[in-house]
């Protein structure tokens, strides 16, 4: 079975981080709040990728090649997905 | 809307998506709409609190280890995909044939959920704490139900990817995250236990999610200070949520899942 604990903490990390960031970009004014707030959207993007990214990384270290390479395909549907939103 | 009921609406939405894996913008985008607020800022919103929702649930669900990430991931190639094809596509369909198409969908997912009694998979008295968890190689694995474990195995795959699809469809035509009909065929189709069923779709949900927001993003439709006040309040209804769902027996989430769905499927139809 995997251990998800580190996982579990740098998620924990990203989550008071980001709550910081939304209160920030909620209740302070001009671009201090427009800064943080912008930084609280770009880590609820990043924190889902990161997930993935980390799972590829432990299946393909403890060998579960299958997982590993469906977890690579799927970076790829969302790197497409990203790439045809900024190209359109 | 005003901010006090922007955060209440945000944090209940948030809190009822992450208990359910319904993602929450299902709920949130139609009060937004209803509030008087244009649908192409209401739908980014929507977003931020199933992102907000997502990562508020994953550290307990980590620790818990009631997440299954194998069928998380290969059920999300194919929704990601689809809802790529969606969004693509959706300047084709008819907003109205779109809602009552949704509609139809809830409606069913909430028969199906509602309808069954009982508990499909049965505690293995064999298994311990150390069990817990997904199985390598597979998309099989064990759960806790309160003192006991409950082993499961992920059945009528194809079945299950088709709805999968399906869902990821829906949610790129329609702009809101697709956890209501990723839950209900985690649960339904493919025997799921629903607390895993849930909790995994909470994980997809925010991949969705973030695509959906980089798209929103370039089009400039995200109000900074009114997405920072989602996600705050989203942050905090997401961490109740999985709280709750921790706490509450499954059936009693699947009836509850059932009740909203149903509702959401008479909403949709009803405001088409």
């Amino acid at each position: 079975m995997n251990d998800f604990g580190v996982l579990s903490k740098i998620l924990m990390v990203a989550l008071v981080v980001t709550f910081a960031c939304a209160l920030g970009g909620a209740f302070l004014p001009g671009t201090a709040g427009v800064w943080s707030g912008t930084a609280c959207i770009i880590i609820l993007i990043a924190a889902p990728v990161l997930r993935v990214t980390w799972l590829v990384v432990d299946w393909t270290r403890t060998r579960d090649v299958k997982f590993a390479l469906l977890g690579c395909a799927l970076l790829v549907v969302l790197a497409t997905s990203g790439a045809i939103v900024f190209l359109r | 809307m005003n901010p006090a009921a922007l955060a209440f609406a945000a944090f209940l939405t948030a809190a009822i998506g992450t208990l359910g894996g319904l993602g929450g913008a299902i709920l949130l985008v139609p009060i937004l709409v209803l509030s008087g607020m244009e649908a192409k800022f209401a739908a980014p919103l929507g977003l931020v609190s199933v992102a907000a929702g997502s990562l508020a649930a994953a550290p307990q669900q980590l620790r818990a280890r009631v997440v299954n990430h194998r069928l998380g991931v290969a059920t999300e190639i194919v929704a990601s995909s689809a809802a790529l094809v969606g969004a693509l596509v959706s300047g084709f369909i008819g907003q109205s044939l779109l809602a009552v198409l949704l509609g139809v969908v809830a409606l069913v997912a909430a028969f199906f959920g509602g309808r069954r009694k009982g508990i499909r998979n049965l505690p293995d008295p064999s298994l311990t704490a150390v069990d817990v968890g997904e199985t390598p190689g597979t998309l099989a694995g064990v759960y806790p139900l309160g003192n006991e474990f409950v082993p499961y195995r992920a059945k009528h795959l194809p079945l299950g990817l088709l709805g999968m699809g399906m869902a990821g469809l829906i949610s790129g035509l329609s702009g809101v995250g697709g956890g209501w009909v990723k839950t209900p065929t985690a649960s339904e189709v493919m025997h799921i236990p629903v607390k895993v069923a849930a909790a995994t779709s909470t994980f997809t949900v925010g991949v969705t999610a973030a695509v959906g927001l980089l798209v929103y993003e370039s089009q400039g439709r995200i109000v900074v200070s009114d997405a920072a006040l989602v996600a705050a309040a989203g942050l905090v209804g997401g961490t109740v949520g999985v709280r709750l769902q921790h706490l509450l027996p499954p059936p009693l989430v699947r009836r509850g899942l059932s009740f909203t769905l149903a509702v959401i499927g008479v909403l949709l139809i009803v405001r088409r």
